[in-house]
């Protein structure tokens, strides 16, 4: 497999001026599992064009910005995703080392446009075009067209834009991990405009490696750096800069926390239009590497389901696990491997208000992103191998011994808890997922 | 002859010649053919090796230069992108080497490895070459490669006859008519190094293509402006300000590009923000402004951390609310989004603003005016007085009836005891991934437990543990890893050695991985060998003194282990980090009286030392029921607080500990007879050592850093501080004494050479008497802010942390501790600080005047900016209740009693939040002493005014 991904995009995105005075966004898109799908999305007006430029600057600040790596690996942009159908748009996009993702709902009715048909593709973000988006104003009307609606246009010979970049891996398996992080979390505070810019302003500058906590003091939010129970952890708070172009435009703030503190989400509201920024662990941790899927894939869901379900299923529509399980009458378990399954495979996304998964299929071949494992992988190799032999199996109780380098390592897994004596283990605790050698273990136990 | 013996025979007769017309007449498949023949030449002739002669060092090939050029045209001509970048010589792509070529070999990839790898080699392909090959069709450059070539376009200046006149030939630009129709345009679309070109004044050229017309001007300004809102870099975007300078644009021309200049508004540069609002404040009074347009971009610049964006917006606000008397409602609704700054200039202008257009019948602008009331200053909230009286104030929290101090010993700080061997194995294995502090402890608690079970089996599953100790120990230097880690490290293999011994049949796993150990040690000198029992164990000589206290637990409790003792250690921690519950204290205390078992003397006092004495009740209950002798003594003593000591006492050192432990403050007369009270000066025991500042320079490089000693001692008697001197008190005891954990805290040991994860283990020794163990570790906070070292910011963050979970009184040590990490480089480190303060406050465990005094003595020596305490406060310290703020006003005031007579940068900042304590506290400068300092103070122009209100304040005007 190449290890670079070459956008195709038949022309740039840009804004041109159309009949009647009013701008059109065209957005230039590639799939490319699926080139020849539809050539056009949606088409149709948006009401709020003023706030959802803004919005789209910032999700290509998030998409430019990296918080791990050095300039000579951010060298290359990366396109964000678009969702379109059910009434819904959405603008996906994370940074280059996978810790921050971003997403711009518009909801029904921040538009008045037809979805021609409904699909999740590429498309091309090009500094020009932000440019002019920078341009666009509140009293203006603007369209936009996700993909060339007339068909003719596309084919009038044009030269293919083509951007090659590396495989964005980290990416990929980003947008399949985010959403299991943002199911788990709940809503924890909501900031009016004035407390939301106040905040902001307190986050210290420069580069921040400790962690901070948000908490609520008398009757003014701050970031603390001392630990506190009532509070939410933050790690790499730097990164909600971000965020700041838009804080005054926004009515309120809505931020999520995951029980484990292992991500926040900050999501502002803009009427019909909605903007979410979610934080991994720690800035020089990527939600690539977190393996919160792991468990679910060891366990073997039926391919069947999986492709009935991605036949059916049009984008953004709703996935409710629980609805699933009870129609298919699966047990609640089997329902939420699935869900994981799905969203491993890049077929679910997750939206925080209406607590629910939706469909969409990311725009890359699906052997791209099965192949995104190698904790689970080397799992498979060591059963391969026969490196795990079982010691003990009782109901509440598995010991295993595992080969590893030099020597044995003890896994001992007594119902929720499991514990290995690896350095990965023994350095994360199973705070970043766990690793090859549990994972082994439970393969071999359930085969 | 094939073509690929030609083709060698060409390379090794040198034929450059040669290789043009051999390759022409050749098929593309026939090209393709000499790959592999390529590749075997490519590695005889073209890889490159290192030369060394003398001290220089550089790369050659085997190939002579003709050689050179020859297996570059083939495998520019054969070979793919992958191969030809492998080998291509630097200077190879040029119009005289591809000319010849390119019209019948050109690769496809010719314009990918151009446009991308060739990145940062681009002078090999002009502006000019690059039109030409992109007429003749051999690439299509991207936008931005050609952005990076126009700057390349040949403009030679020349003296245009009069003085100081520059004129430029433009001949370059006008050859193709794209260039200044398309191309020179994409140096405002795309990064690029403009700014940095010393060349060419660009700046000028753009002025001079203007003036002539060779370009639009308006265009000119409107892509300039857009700048303002792409990603550049700060720099490069700086530049794009100075080209709008330089274009003198006049106010017609603004008016046509109100859009383009609302939209810098949005921009995160503030330079650029500032210079448009500049222009728009002159345009503001034009007819032709557009009041309502440049409202919509207004929240952005209210919300600027920039005060002069906030402030010239304002301004601009003011003269639209005069001049269209329709828009003046709503421009005061958005002017009430510049009171959530605490700045009292910003604040008081916005406040004139509203009170000089706005309507107090106006319901929406009062509710808007209230949002804000909490942050409003004193002088702001008279003026909008009439305002706040229409809306229902939200009543200030007063969050120190609320605060309820927690307990030591909690549910949700408990540590989980060992039960078992698997968690003894678990623990082993993470204990040197420094996860906790406590688990240097925990692990010696779980080898004296569980050291007589061991079996075959239960070894090998301690082997990733084992591994992980001699990889610690074997490598050299990490600095990820604590010296107390590397300590722990050793401990543990040796404990290994232990079980060898008594074990010899259980144990071929650790022999083996010993020996291959050992095995690499003996490569290395004796002197720098790693594997050596602990008694020799030393990282480095300036280490081995603050370690020295594990060291020695770690030695007695391998010889508890050798010696087959198995009753639990008493300091092993119970609760996070380090505190131990007083029952289970008993129930191992009662364990050992059972068993007529001496402990530890040095486990003994570090158990005393961690004891939770603030619930005691039931733990004296069980005591009373299971102890006897000096032991029910000794707990009777601890659990109760106004226990004394009694007169007959056996064990000495550890009753000095118990007392220590229990209140270091206090002298029990019942003890005046041992020489630790009698002959030792107290401070070693209480840490109440004197302090004083002095300011130090040390040298870097060829740059001077201006850094601070806090020293503990007066300098002659350093020495006694760093322990020299202890020992010689020590001398003065006898030489069999039993052990005393305080008299080794002291050595040579220097508080810089801590690493980040020993603090909380160092200070974790004495939890209830944390004062000597800060007085070692104040060293670190010498620097001040200006050492840019990270692993020191680390270091002081850990000691800022330890000082949060401190639970026994803060006494002169952490007051120092406090007072300078608030004036700390780092933000985390202030914050932490603040933090503090906040919380000694809500316990009643800090003094703030004693605070105040430290860090006014700290600014008469420029230990390091003021603002950092002036912005600390605003930020962290201000209405954090009424409590704390009467608190801050006293450490103000001792802050202000204590600074030099002549004021320094940005007291007037600490005097407004001194008005405004003064203020909100309805209290009054009590001090006589104060106003001798503000009336030295009020010489200074700039200090005048706030000092002015303080006295109208005191005078209740």
């Amino acid at each position: 497999m190449s290890d670079t991904i070459t956008y195709q995009y038949t022309s740039s995105s840009q804004i041109q001026s159309v009949d009647g005075g009013s701008d059109a966004l065209f957005l230039s898109k590639y799939n490319e599992s699926k080139p020849d799908a539809a050539p056009c999305f949606f088409w149709g007006n948006l009401k709020q064009p003023y706030l959802i430029s803004r919005c789209l600057i910032t999700l290509s600040n998030v998409v430019q910005s990296s918080f791990n790596m050095s300039p000579f690996q951010i060298a290359m942009l990366k396109d964000p995703i678009v969702t379109a159908g059910n009434e819904r748009i959405r603008f996906e996009g994370f940074s280059h080392c996978a810790g921050v993702y971003a997403r711009v709902d518009v909801l029904p009715d921040g538009h008045d446009g037809e979805f021609l048909q409904s699909g999740t593709t590429n498309v091309d973000f090009n500094p020009p075009m932000i440019a002019a988006l920078g341009n666009v104003r509140k009293q203006e009307s603007l369209v936009l067209s996700v993909g060339k609606k007339e068909v003719s246009i596309s084919n009038e010979g044009k030269k293919v834009v083509e951007r090659k970049v590396p495989l964005p891996t980290k990416w990929i398996k980003g947008l399949t991990t985010v959403q299991l992080y943002l199911a788990d979390s709940t809503p924890a505070f909501t900031l009016n405009k004035m407390q939301t810019i106040q905040l902001f302003r307190s986050i210290p500058k420069g580069k921040i490696k400790a962690d901070y906590f948000l908490i609520k003091r008398g009757n003014k939010w701050v970031f603390t750096p001392v630990k506190q129970r009532s509070g939410i952890c933050i790690g790499g708070l730097h990164r909600l800069r971000l965020l700041e172009p838009l804080l005054p435009l926004a009515e309120r703030l809505q931020v999520f926390a995951h029980p484990k503190n292992q991500s926040t989400t900050w999501q502002l509201y803009f009427g019909d239009l909605r903007f979410s920024l979610s934080l991994s662990r720690e800035s020089w941790r990527g939600f690539s590497g977190e393996g919160a899927a792991l468990e679910a894939l060891v366990e073997d869901v039926p391919i069947k389901w999986i492709e009935s379900f991605d036949h059916y299923a049009y984008a953004n529509q709703a996935f409710n696990p629980s609805l699933l399980a009870i129609e298919e009458n699966l047990s609640l378990q089997e329902s939420q491997n699935l869900s994981a399954q799905l969203s491993a495979m890049g077929l679910l996304g997750y939206d925080l208000d209406d607590n629910e998964f939706f469909y969409r299929r990311l725009p890359f071949k699906l052997k791209r992103i099965m192949s995104l494992n190698p904790r689970l992988k080397n799992a498979e190799k060591l059963l391969e191998q026969g490196k795990v032999e079982i010691i003990d199996k009782t109901a509440r109780r598995i010991e295993a011994k595992v080969a590893g380098t030099g020597v044995h390592h003890t896994v001992v897994i007594e119902g929720d808890r499991q514990r290995c004596t690896c350095t990965w283990f023994s350095k994360n605790q199973g705070e970043r997922g766990v690793c090859k050698h549990i994972l082994a273990v439970k393969k071999l136990v359930r085969n | 002859m094939d073509i690929k013996d030609e083709l060698i025979q060409i390379v090794e007769a040198s034929k450059k010649e040669a290789i043009v017309p051999f390759l022409q007449k050749l098929s593309i498949k026939e090209r393709k053919s000499l790959r592999s023949t390529l590749k075997k030449l490519n590695k005889e002739y073209m890889e490159l090796f290192w030369v060394k002669k003398g001290n220089s060092t550089w790369a050659e090939r085997n190939a002579n230069e003709p050689q050179e050029y020859i297996l570059n045209v083939c495998n520019f001509v054969c070979t793919d992108l992958k191969t030809f970048a492998k080998y291509n010589s630097n200077n190879f792509i040029s119009k005289e080497n591809l000319i010849p070529i390119l019209a019948w070999g050109c690769p496809e990839w010719f314009g990918d490895f151009i446009f991308e790898r060739n990145r940062f080699f681009r002078n090999g392909v002009d502006y000019d070459w690059m039109c030409e090959l992109e007429e003749q069709g051999y690439v299509q450059p991207n936008c931005e490669f050609i952005a990076q070539q126009v700057l390349n376009i040949s403009c030679p200046p020349f003296y245009g006859g009069i003085v100081n006149s520059i004129k430029f030939d433009f001949k370059e630009f006008t050859k193709r008519e794209i260039t200044l129709k398309e191309h020179i345009w994409y140096l405002f679309e795309y990064e690029t190094p403009i700014h940095w070109s010393w060349q060419k004044d660009w700046i000028a050229i753009f002025v001079e293509l203007a003036k002539h017309h060779y370009i639009d001007r308006t265009r000119l300004i409107k892509v300039t402006l857009g700048t303002a809102n792409h990603n550049f870099k700060q720099n490069l975007i700086n530049w794009f300000v100075k080209l709008f300078e330089a274009l003198e644009v006049s106010n017609d021309e603004l008016l046509n590009l109100q859009e383009d200049l609302f939209n810098v508004f949005h921009s995160p540069h503030s330079k650029a923000v500032n210079i448009v609002l500049k222009a728009v404040k002159n345009l503001a009074k034009e007819d032709a402004f557009d009041a309502n347009a440049f409202l919509e971009h207004i929240p952005n610049l209210l919300a600027s951390e920039t005060k002069s964006v906030v402030n010239s917006s304002l301004m601009i606000l003011d003269k639209l609310a005069k001049k269209y008397k329709t828009l003046a409602p709503q421009i005061c609704q958005i002017a009430c989004q510049a009171l959530m700054h605490t700045d009292d200039k910003i604040q008081m202008r916005a406040a004139k603003l509203i009170k000089k257009y706005g309507d107090l019948q106006d319901e929406t602008l009062c509710q808007e005016i209230g949002i804000y009331q909490d942050n409003l200053l004193y002088d702001t909230q008279n003026l909008l007085s009439h305002f706040l009286k229409r809306v229902a104030l939200e009543e200030s929290i007063n969050e120190i009836e609320n605060y309820q101090k927690e307990a030591i010993i909690r549910e949700d700080n408990y540590i989980p005891a060992l039960e078992t061997f698997d968690d003894f194995v678990f623990l082993a294995s993470q204990a040197f991934n420094q996860n906790e502090a406590n688990h240097f402890d925990l692990l010696l608690g779980g080898m004296v437990r569980f050291a007589p079970d061991v079996n075959k089996v239960k070894i090998e599953k301690l082997m990733p543990a084992f591994q992980r100790a001699y990889k610690i120990r074997m490598t050299r230097w990490s600095p990820t890893t604590g010296y107390l880690t590397d300590l722990l490290a050793n401990i543990f293999i040796d404990f290994g050695q232990l079980l060898v011994a008594h074990f010899p049949e259980s144990c071929d796993a650790i022999v083996k991985i010993h020996m291959l150990n050992q095995k690499e040690d003996n490569k290395f000198n004796r002197n720098v060998r790693r594997l050596r029992s602990l008694k020799h164990w030393s990282t480095n000589a300036s280490m081995t003194t603050f370690c020295k206290t594990h060291k020695e637990l770690g030695i007695q409790v391998l010889e508890k282990i050798k010696n087959q003792g198995n009753l639990p250690l008493l300091s092993t921690p119970t609760h996070h980090s380090f505190w131990i519950d007083p029952i289970v204290f008993v129930e191992r205390l009662h364990a050992y009286q059972v068993y007529e078992t001496k402990p530890l003397d040095i486990d003994f006092q570090i158990a005393l030392s961690r004891l939770a004495l603030d619930h005691t009740q039931n733990a004296l209950e069980l005591a009373k029921e299971k102890l006897t002798g000096e032991y029910l003594q000794l707990m009777e003593f601890m659990l109760q607080p106004e226990a004394l000591p009694p007169k007959q006492i056996n064990a000495a050192a550890l009753w000095m500990s118990a007392t220590l432990s229990k209140n270091p403050k206090k002298i029990y007369s019942e003890l005046d007879h041992l020489e630790y009270q009698n002959k030792m000066p107290r401070h070693f025991l209480d840490g109440q050592f004197n302090w004083y500042l002095k300011l130090e320079k040390s040298f870097l490089g060829d740059r001077v850093y201006k850094s601070l000693a806090i020293e503990i001692n007066p300098p002659k008697k350093k020495n006694v501080a760093k322990g020299l001197g202890l020992s010689y008190f020590f001398h003065l005891f006898k030489k069999d004494r039993p052990y005393f954990l305080y008299e080794n805290l002291w050595g040579y040991g220097d508080g810089a050479y801590f690493h980040h994860n020993d603090v909380k283990r160092f200070l974790g020794l004495l939890p209830n008497n944390p004062e000597p163990l800060l007085a070692i570790q104040l060293e670190m906070l010498a620097g001040s802010g200006y050492k840019p070292s990270t692993g020191e910011h680390a270091r002081v963050e850990q000691l800022m942390e330890a000082l949060l979970e401190q639970k026994a009184e803060y006494k002169k040590m952490a007051h120092i501790a406090i007072a300078a990490g608030m004036f700390y480089c780092t933000q985390t480190v202030q914050m932490l600080a603040a933090e503090a303060w906040v919380k000694g406050v809500y316990e009643e465990r800090i003094q703030s005047g004693l605070v105040g005094e430290i860090q006014g003595k700290l600014t008469t020596i420029n230990y390091a900016p003021l603002k950092r305490l002036t912005d600390l406060i605003a930020n962290s310290m201000l209405n954090v209740s009424a409590t704390h703020n009467l608190a801050l006003q006293n450490l103000i005031e001792h802050c202000i009693l204590n600074m030099s007579a002549k004021p320094i940068t940005n007291t007037k900042k600490l005097l407004d939040i001194y008005y405004e304590l003064l203020a909100k506290n309805k209290t009054q400068v009590q001090e006589s002493k104060i106003w001798q300092q503000l009336e030295y103070w009020k010489v200074s122009g700039t200090l005048k005014k706030v000092i002015g209100g303080i006295e109208k304040i005191n005078k209740n005007e």
